[in-house]
């Protein structure tokens, strides 16, 4: 520890404090971060490779496995297209009510996603307001995949747009009108001006948005139904084994959602690290 | 006529931007918008642009009226203030873009390209920094690229918005003689925006002066500085001492159309508050019994002639005097 210059005694604090303060946010770190994420691999091998091999290769844990991969792409493309359009309509153009629109983005992340869930039932739900006209048309949301997609994209919308919203605003329309006078179409300035300065953005917001779509429990709780090998997504289904006292299925699947979760991690901290290189050099 | 303005009018949220403006830009000259901020130049300029409408009048360009085209069909290169460079390409993507996006049939070809953007950038000097992004260069140096860039697709009309606005003087200064020969050679019809009389002064063939959303006067830069139309031109194109009220109005002079004089009876009596003897003129200023104070430029050898330092007693007296009608604008 002597190579790092400290700062003299009496300029900050005493350096028992610091050492106190240290040792408290460490031992926080270990104690309710490291040590349980640690103990989440540990419990998934404690029955050995093959039992945690089977119990992805499970049939019903792989059928929550795709149908977590599907809900997860179909909510960051949905969230990613939304969340462009709206943060490229709110940056640039000044309509009335500005500040109510922007909050509004924000609902998702406010309510409660069992709420969340609960207001697709009511839309959709056979006794909801689109229920009837759906069932005669041999369309079914709730309970079924296309619910499982909706509440996913709904608790995940925010994310693209909310991250894109302050680079709109700092790009400013000049970059744009500057294509449109050199004779570049609408959509060549998309493609070629406003996109390429919003990358680094939108594949943060995309990251964030997959992370939480792949995690996502209560929303998508409401409206699965829980069907077995139907629509079950990978946190539902380890709820289900670990309720059945199946520790060694939960465990072995909460691995992989970790293991998802530290990767998607490492992918935004390397994307903000690009971010924010490219942002000095400009 | 290269550009007609005919009656353009332009209202935002109550006020006037623009009221009933016409204007018209032979083909190949430079025309300076000259006005204080507020006054509706560069809404003039994004109008020509396309980038904004009009809510009356027209634009004409080249006999065509523009109204009905879109900004990327008008063929018209424009500079901003703020460079407005593409961050993520490099130097060469940015003047090329405009060749670039070209639908395939128009599209030069791949070294057809490469060739106009070498050209381009031996004339803006900057032949060793095509590779580079533009966060890499200075603000002189990016504005020439964006003029580059705007001049690549060989625009009929081009519009410069404050473009030397950012930058330090001594680098304007240096820009503004570029431009110049730069138009010169390129013959390109040009427009310039400035709240800088200096550097219209300097660049434009003509300039036209706009004070609250109308131009005031058109004309080329000796006209509008001996001639002024109005107090408003009078007083923003160069300096301008307000002398007595005369029953037309009040009268004005410049401070070189001042002579000062040590005889009593050659003029009102002034002391002179202020000497600064450097340059091609010393400048005086002096201040009168009422307490009004005068601007005078006389030039060395008259001033050595008359002996005068701060303190002194001196009598001055116009030599041209132009009267303007009372203007409460100002």
């Amino acid at each position: 520890m002597s190579e790092i210059p400290l700062p003299a005694e009496g300029v900050g604090e005493p350096r028992w404090l610091r050492w106190t303060l240290t040792a408290v946010a460490v031992a926080f770190l270990l104690v309710f971060l490291v040590l349980p994420l640690a103990n989440i691999f540990h419990a998934a091998l404690s029955e050995g490779w093959r039992v945690f091999l089977a119990s992805l290769r499970d049939e019903e844990a792989a059928q929550a496995i795709r149908l977590s991969l599907l809900s997860t792409g179909a909510a960051v493309l949905l969230s990613g297209v939304f969340g462009l359009a709206a943060a490229w309509f709110l940056g640039r153009h000044r309509i009335p009510g500005h500040g109510l629109w922007v909050a509004v983005l924000d609902l998702p992340f406010a309510i409660s996603p069992v709420v969340a869930g609960l207001m697709f039932v009511l839309l959709f739900g056979l006794d909801g307001w689109f229920g009837p006209w759906l069932d005669r048309h041999n369309t079914q949301i709730i309970f079924a995949k296309p619910g499982i997609v909706l509440a996913t994209a709904f608790v995940t919308f925010p994310f693209v747009a909310r991250e894109l919203l302050p680079l709109v605003e700092a790009l400013g329309p000049e970059a744009e009108e500057a294509a449109r006078l050199l004779g570049a179409s609408p959509w060549q300035t998309f493609w070629r001006v406003t996109l390429p300065a919003l990358k680094w953005g939108l594949l943060y917001g995309v990251i964030l948005c997959a992370s939480r779509a792949m995690g996502e429990f209560g929303a998508v709780s409401v409206v699965s139904g829980h069907i077995r090998g139907e629509t079950m997504t990978l946190p539902l289904h380890i709820e289900a084994v670990y309720n059945e006292y199946q520790f060694g299925a939960a465990f072995a699947c909460a691995s992989l959602l970790s293991l998802v979760a530290l990767v998607s991690l490492a992918l935004k901290s390397f994307v903000a690290w690009r971010a924010r290189r490219d942002r000095e050099a400009a | 006529m290269s550009i007609e303005i005919r009656n353009l009018s332009k209202r935002l949220g109550g006020k006037t931007i623009l009221d009933r403006v016409s204007l018209d830009i032979p083909e190949g000259s430079l025309l300076a918008l000259l006005g204080p901020s507020g006054s509706g130049k560069t809404t003039l300029l994004r109008i020509i642009a396309g980038l904004e409408t009009p809510d009356e009048g027209d634009v004409s360009v080249r006999g065509e009226a523009s109204g009905a085209r879109r900004p990327q069909d008008r063929q018209v290169g424009f500079v901003f203030q703020h460079y407005a460079l593409f961050p993520h390409m490099s130097v060469r993507e940015n003047i090329a873009f405009g060749l670039d996006v070209k639908p395939r049939a128009q599209r030069p070809a791949r070294e057809a390209i490469r060739a106009r953007v070498d050209e381009l950038l031996q004339l803006i000097q900057l032949d060793s920094y095509g590779h580079r992004l533009p966060s890499e260069l200075s603000g002189g140096q990016r504005q020439r690229v964006a003029l580059a860039r705007a001049l690549a697709v060989e625009p009929r009309v081009l519009l410069l918005d404050e473009p030397f606005g950012a930058l330090d003087a001594q680098v304007r200064a240096e820009l503004r003689q570029w431009l110049r020969r730069l138009h010169d050679v390129s013959k390109v019809t040009t427009v310039l925006v400035t709240h800088d009389q200096e550097e219209a002064m300097e660049v434009a063939d003509t300039v036209a002066v706009m004070n609250r959303a109308r131009i005031e006067q058109v004309g080329p830069p000796r006209d509008i500085y001996d001639h002024p139309a109005t107090a408003f031109v009078a007083r923003f194109v160069g300096q301008m001492n307000q002398l007595h009220q005369v029953a037309e109005g009040t009268a004005f002079a410049r401070p070189h159309d001042m002579e000062l004089s040590l005889d009593p009876g050659e003029g009102e009596t002034a002391q002179v508050v202020k000497l600064a003897p450097a340059g091609a003129f010393a400048r005086l200023r002096l201040r009168l019994p009422s307490g009004r104070e005068l601007e005078v430029h006389l030039t060395r050898e008259r001033l050595a002639h008359l002996h005068i330092v701060e303190g002194s007693r001196v009598y001055v007296r116009p030599n041209r005097v132009q009267v303007f009608p009372e203007d409460y604008s100002i």
